[in-house]
């Protein structure tokens, strides 16, 4: 019953909150200094010089906090041998753009002469690749050292691009092009009252990245430096410009990659005698297809969130199809396919891209999909599994005596310390059974039929598709969002100045009928999102004990918030 | 519900094209599909020349030889300038001094004479010509019929005649060896599509129209080195390998179909030609995960069939001869033989036989088959 | 670009940099591009690391030569057993294959091609270059008196299969002679009596880094307590840098083990069995040499060519032809005759790593330093297969590659073998290959 209460004081705080219209006062937390993620150093190539530039290398591994990558990011540095793939990055990066082949294209100046310094030629360049890469203009000193390197460099070795490159691969190299280092208006003094503002290029930083997963282009930063984003109309305008960009896809498809951890498709592996359609191109498309679908629903179609759960539309494409058992014309293409109501399929959590990756390597996983569906979808914290937990009843799951998961399950979970958890997350994970390890559809496990029914906290499904229907449902599902994506913004925990500010944005959003885009628009304009406190606070203790207590979550439990990725059931 | 039903189910599905969005109009055998029943789509998954394990026939003559065996006294003058010339990278000078090259051009020499399988053997194969035919009869056409495994009678198969007594076609030999591997279709760089559909009944007893279509490109292979079931395969653009559709029925789970006439198209290795069949059959067990396991009976056009065996190329160097001293013949013997062993498709002025009846062993996977608009289904 | 120039050490002072010397007159043109490959894989030892391919035509029989178990103490396999020796310094990598998606196998060439190059042939002419070792070379083979250098035990110089594009195949050294003549001839300096020459790009990269440093006290005033610590590891790793190139300045350790061998015995040059072992084991000393001096970095042997036309005494019939003519034994199950070429050959291989791993260097031997990938056309010959080829690598590349094990790739693309062979040399890519055989992958149980 606890459940429905809680439905009940969420509804009444819902409708306390219908009233208040205007986004609230909220002073934001502290301020971030992110480190660039790989998509975001690529981005960043492409848009200082172009896409013909290459980027080759390793990158660190992203770290997951609050079950996020974006907030992860807040938190981690550089190693050292992070640091050596950084900038032999960056040489490989400066030889294409000083080469022969590239410099005439990208250098808006030539050197009067090739073989010698030309100071001019190369302030312009350093200045313009500088602006791009630090996301604001270079001070004079950074561009007069820089310079004068690029100079000596080029008298030293009778050529020009030597030192150029020389001096561009210092900015490559850079923690301010490494990081996304936020300041506060140069105003704010220790002494000032807060609210501080973020100063302009931060916040215009901060808007580019939340919107486009990209650094800011020309106008933004022109606009934050004519002072245009501290009014309230050059702020609406600059977001409805991003809003309305072809960039936009760019930045959902980066935040629900975080948010379903799809980082973690780069080392999926499968049993393949178990599962032999399964390869690591298969992975990947398992993992395009969910994200074309995702960026289609909300930004080409501008359809509301709970329709993500229920919508018939599949991108599609030839090697997927033997998963899905559907036929697909195009050979090499994407295609979007209507499905039939007899399908067994509809909405994102029957795609095969979930049933994979929150699976073991030869098997399904009921735990692992109910798991993430409670953290990721509503927000929810599961503990880790005990340490001392007895699995041979699972390694064997071919075994005579229980055939189906479900059995199997319930035999393990009757157990006092189990159920409180697998309580929470089976009964859903199992609406996924009829989908095997790798996605393909079954109707039975070992002979025995299975049986894909349950309840959603009360709201009852027979089947994947009815599951899907009642997240569509689940008054959850929208405050999840809104929580993820606000930290996804502003790169940390929400702060306690900022829970009225998710409150009201969950009223918004609700109001806007669930679009995407509306949601966007109330984060980027809001004032948590221009504000901050100075850094000193930080959030999270490196150990990673991190309490949750916003309203609507059900078990809240401590835990270590690495990656979700678990030894469980 | 099995895969294979599900199909049925979501043949009303409308395709709307990708990415860059603009809506298509639904496919013409989806379509065809959603009015007029069921669509089966197969794509051969195994593909192997009938080679009997069990009393493939005696050769009391022996084996053949090859030419440079025929020919030693010949070889022996040039053999080792040819080596030299080989050894300094001149490949063309070191074939051009060898004797003339009866596997470009068979008529450089008279018939070496070629070996064929007289006596009985039992191999798998259809009674393609509707008789128990007996080589006593006489005439141009005479053929003995072979019998198969489970005694079947007058099963049709010239082919092992001519080539039952050829080192690489006996048990055991290359040819045995290379489809243990299914290199047939593992390799091939095209794909044989098979697509049922059904006209009355069920597919596990009714009646059916067929048609074989050579696929656009490959098989798609999984981790096990499988081909992968339920995969959409497009046909070939060049409708030559499309076949005219072509009746079959399915009695108690045998599928049984034809004749048609079919090219279909292989590119394996350093071959890459098509098989010319003339009044070809379909005989299939249906298996309980959907495939499909059988034989298919046609009759092999022997110009054709000399081109396959001989337009062997690494790079821009003929390399029939090389295949032909490999395998264990000589084309010119062979060339001459073709005719003798010939049982199908008398010329209407001369009344020789123009081909040559041959069994292949085959299985199939269900498959989408994926064909342009452009192209009008069966009627 | 001939980095070879000598230059005093004193001669450096021409120019300054913020305290870092710089030269002048050297070519600069493309050393960004280059620099960091060698740079890097010094990184703390200041020997050289090397990188070889060693070749053998017409493969194994799958069921004789794959181990059956992974990891470490892979069980010994019947056409394994000759390696028993050198099991610890050695991986086995099986189950990898060329990958084809309409493009037809080209036989003897599709598994050669597609496995150094990334990507199948598309046409019978056609081959993707550059080949994985150029690719290597590139990056560490720049300013060592030879690029790589290339043998053919069979004494064909066309026995090669490295090549920048189809058009510029690098020709082999036929004979043992004609290797030692062209590294120990004339043009042979002695690497210890020779000055140091420090690497100019790596004083570049300093002066690079001493920019990124000014920056720092400026964000140390407006970062908050945790970020200024994560400041400081960055910078801390940014120090470690420049300590690691600050020690590829300094004048390295003699190269202890280098010396000048005596001319080779000459042995006939053709393919019989027993001459082509001899004259392998010849070359294989001189390369030894050779790399001990830092003559290379880069090289590859051809032990027996594609299609390999290893004889036996006496006998016409060349392994090729045997692995198509020969019956299969029906008691053994496989071709005698053309088997015995396997174990010959595997017998060649392990005499081959034993010499690189007789010099001794540093604290270990030569073979510590090197990555030399064993490869070939086919898997079975018989049947011209490119599924499952059979790879062997040996040395742990200057501590970068772990060996002693098996590790079954069970059907991926073999460019995760050449992505795995790149990264081990401190080639900085992420992905390699094309189409099909692309691959974001390498092998990471044997990547340290």
């Amino acid at each position: 019953m606890h459940h429905f209460m809680r439905f009940l004081v969420i509804t009444a705080l819902l409708m306390l909150m219908a009233c208040d219209t205007d986004s609230p006062e909220a002073q934001g937390g502290p301020v971030a200094m992110r480190r660039l993620t790989e998509q975001q150093y690529h981005n960043a190539i492409a848009d200082t010089f172009d896409s013909q530039i290459l980027v080759a290398g390793r990158f660190e591994p992203d770290s997951r906090r609050l079950g996020l990558n974006a907030v992860g990011a807040s938190l981690v540095s550089v190693t050292p041998s992070g640091f050596e793939q950084y900038e032999a990055m960056a040489l490989y990066i400066v030889g294409q753009v000083t080469s022969p082949q590239h410099r005439q294209r990208l250098l808006r100046c030539q050197p009067q002469d090739a073989a010698r310094a030309d100071d001019d030629c190369s302030r312009l360049m350093l200045g313009q690749w500088g602006r791009s890469l630090f996301r604001r203009p270079l001070t004079q000193a950074e561009l007069q050292s820089r310079a004068r390197i690029a100079s000596e460099t080029a008298t030293a070795s009778s050529d020009f691009y030597v030192g150029l490159g020389l001096a561009l691969s210092s900015l490559l190299v850079s923690p301010d092009f490494l990081f996304r280092i936020e300041i506060l208006e140069a105003a704010a003094t220790a002494e000032q009252a807060e609210p501080l503002q973020l100063s302009s290029l931060s916040l215009a930083t901060r808007l580019s990245y939340f919107l486009w997963n990209r650094g800011p282009d020309e106008a933004l930063i022109a606009a934050a430096q004519n002072g245009e984003l501290t009014s309230k109309e050059g702020l609406k305008r600059e977001i409805d410009r991003m809003l309305a960009s072809a960039y936009l896809a760019g930045g959902v498809r980066a935040f629900f990659e975080d948010v379903f951890t799809f980082d973690q498709f780069t080392e999926l592996s499968k049993d393949v005698a178990r599962y032999p359609l399964f390869s690591s191109d298969i992975g990947e498309l398992a993992r395009e297809q969910t994200l074309r679908y995702v960026v289609d629903h909300f930004v080409f179609q501008e359809k509301d969130y709970p329709s993500l759960f229920t919508s018939r539309q599949l991108p599609m494409t030839a090697q997927l199809g033997p998963l899905y058992g559907l036929p697909v014309r195009s050979g090499q293409n994407w295609e979007t396919l209507t499905l039939p109501a007899s399908y067994p399929r509809a909405g994102l959590l029957s795609q095969v891209s979930f049933s994979m990756l929150f699976a073991h390597p030869g098997r399904s996983s009921p735990t692992l999909r109910g798991v993430f569906m409670r953290e990721a979808l509503l927000c929810q914290t599961i503990p880790e599994a005990p340490a001392d937990v007895d699995f041979t009843l699972f390694a064997d799951d071919q075994q005579a005596k229980y055939k189906t998961a479900r059995e199997r399950l319930t035999q393990h979970a009757t157990d006092g310390s189990c159920i409180k958890c697998h309580q929470f997350t089976d009964p859903i994970g199992l609406g996924l059974e009829v989908f095997d390890g790798i996605g393909k559809f079954r109707n039975t496990e070992n002979g025995a039929p299975i049986d894909t029914s349950g309840d959603l906290d009360g709201r009852s499904f027979a089947n994947p598709i009815e599951l899907g229907q009642a997240f569509a449902r689940s008054p959850l599902v929208g405050a999840c969002l809104v929580e993820n994506l606000y930290r996804y913004a502003v790169g940390r925990e929400e702060v306690n100045t900022e829970r009225r500010l998710l409150r009201y944005l969950e009223v918004q959003f609700e109001q806007s009928g669930y679009h995407l885009t509306e949601l966007l628009r109330e984060i980027a304009s809001s004032e948590g999102f221009r504000t901050a406190t100075r850094g000193d606070g930080q959030l999270a203790s490196p150990s990673g004990v991190i309490a949750t207590n916003s309203v609507g979550k059900a078990p809240t439990v401590s835990m270590p918030a690495t990656t979700r990725r678990r030894e469980s059931l | 519900m099995r895969i294979q039903l599900l199909i049925v189910s979501i043949l009303g599905l409308l395709v709307a094209c990708g990415d860059d969005s603009a809506t298509t109009a639904p496919s013409a055998d989806i379509l065809a599909a959603a009015e007029g029943g069921e669509i089966h789509g197969y794509v051969f998954s195994q593909w192997a020349y009938a080679i009997p394990k069990v009393d493939p026939g005696v050769c009391p003559e022996g084996l053949n030889i090859t030419e440079p065996e025929y020919l030693s006294d010949e070889y022996a003058k040039v053999s080792e300038e040819s080596k030299r010339r080989y050894k300094a990278g001149d490949v063309k000078g070191a074939i051009s001094i060898l004797p003339a090259d009866a596997c470009k051009d068979p008529s450089v020499r008279p018939d070496p004479g070629h070996i064929t399988l007289d006596g009985p053997a039992t191999i798998v194969g259809l009674d393609l010509d509707g008789q128990h035919s007996k080589l006593s009869a006489g005439g141009q056409c005479a053929h003995e019929d072979f019998v198969g495994p489970q005694g079947e009678s007058g099963i049709d198969n010239q082919y092992w005649r001519l080539m039952g007594c050829v080192t690489g076609f006996r048990p055991d030999g290359l040819f045995d060896r290379l489809f243990a591997t299914n290199n047939s279709i593992l390799e091939n760089g095209y794909a044989t599509l098979l697509e049922v559909q059904l006209v009355e009944g069920t597919m596990e007893s009714g009646r059916v129209e067929a048609r074989l279509f050579t696929s656009a490109g490959p098989v798609s292979k999984d981790a096990n080195g499988q081909v992968i079931r339920d995969m959409s395969q497009q046909v070939h653009d060049d409708p030559m390998y499309h076949s005219a559709v072509f009746e079959g029925e399915i009695t108690d789970g045998i599928f049984n179909a034809g004749p048609v006439d079919a090219k279909l198209r292989f590119k394996v290795q350093a071959l890459d030609n098509h098989y010319e069949f003339k009044d070809l059959r379909l005989r299939a067990e249906m298996q309980a995960d959907g495939s499909m396991k059988g034989v298919l009976a046609a009759y092999w056009d022997i110009t054709n069939m000399f081109d396959f065996l001989t337009e062997v190329y690494i790079g821009p160097i003929h390399l029939g001869r090389a295949a032909a001293n490999n395998i264990g013949y000589m084309c010119a013997g062979v060339y001459h033989a073709m005719p003798r062993v010939a049982d199908g498709h008398p010329d209407p002025e001369t009344g020789q036989c123009t081909s040559i009846s041959t069994v292949i062993q085959f299985a199939a996977v269900p498959a989408f088959v994926i064909k342009p608009e452009k192209i009008t289904l069966a009627q | 670009m001939n980095l070879k120039r000598k230059i005093h050490r004193r001669g450096f002072l021409c120019g300054s940099l913020q305290g870092v010397a710089i030269s002048v007159g050297l070519p600069f043109l493309d050393l960004f591009l280059n620099s960091n490959g060698d740079a890097l894989a010094a990184t703390g030892a200041p020997l050289p690391r090397r990188f070889g391919t060693w070749f053998f035509g017409c493969g194994m029989n799958p069921q004789r030569w794959n181990p059956v178990t992974e990891g470490r103490d892979w069980e010994l396999t019947p056409e394994l057993v000759p390696v028993a020796d050198i099991r610890d310094k050695m991986n086995v990598l099986s189950g990898f294959s060329v990958k084809m998606a309409g493009e037809s196998n080209q036989v003897h060439r599709t598994g050669v091609f597609g496995t150094l190059c990334g990507g199948a042939p598309k046409t019978a002419e056609s081959i993707e270059g550059p080949s994985l070792d150029v690719l290597i070379s590139d990056h560490v083979g720049m300013r060592t008196r030879f690029r790589s250098l290339e043998m053919a035990a069979m004494g064909d110089p066309r026995h090669s299969n490295s090549l920048r594009d189809v058009s510029s195949v690098n020709p082999a050294e036929p004979s043992p002679l004609s290797l030692y003549s062209r590294v120990f001839g004339l043009g042979f300096s002695d690497p210890n009596a020779a000055e140091f020459s420090p690497d100019p790009r790596l004083l570049l990269r300093q002066s690079a880094l001493s920019i990124v440093a000014v920056d720092r006290k400026r964000l140390e005033r407006i970062l908050g307590h945790n970020d200024r610590q994560r400041l400081d590891q960055y910078f801390t790793s940014v120090r470690q840098l420049e300590q690691q190139i600050a020690l590829q300045l300094e004048e390295p350790e003699p190269l202890a083990a280098c010396r000048i061998p005596d001319s080779p015995a000459q042995i006939p040059i053709d393919s019989e069995v027993d001459h082509v072992v001899a004259n392998h084991a010849l070359m294989a000393e001189t390369l030894a040499l050779a790399l001990a001096c830092d003559q290379t970095r880069v090289f590859n042997m051809t032990f027996s060519n594609r299609a390999s036309g290893l004889r036996m005494p006496g006998s016409a019939d060349t392994h090729h032809t045997l692995t198509h003519e020969e019956a299969r034994d029906k008691t053994l199950g496989y071709q005698p005759r053309a088997t015995a070429f396997v174990l010959r050959t595997m017998q060649a291989w392990t005499s081959f790593v034993k010499t690189l791993d007789a010099v001794p260097e540093g604290s270990g031997s030569l073979l510590d330093n090197c990555l030399v990938m064993a490869h070939s056309e086919t898997s079975e010959a018989n049947t011209h297969s490119v599924m499952g080829l059979p790879f062997m690598t040996a040395g742990s590349a200057g501590g970068k590659i772990r060996t002693g094990l098996h590790v079954s790739g069970v059907g991926d693309s073999t460019s995760r073998v050449g992505l795995t062979m790149q990264q081990a040399m401190g080639l900085n890519i992420g992905s390699w290959g094309t189409d099909q055989n692309q691959t974001s992958r390498p092998i990471t149980e044997i990547l340290v």
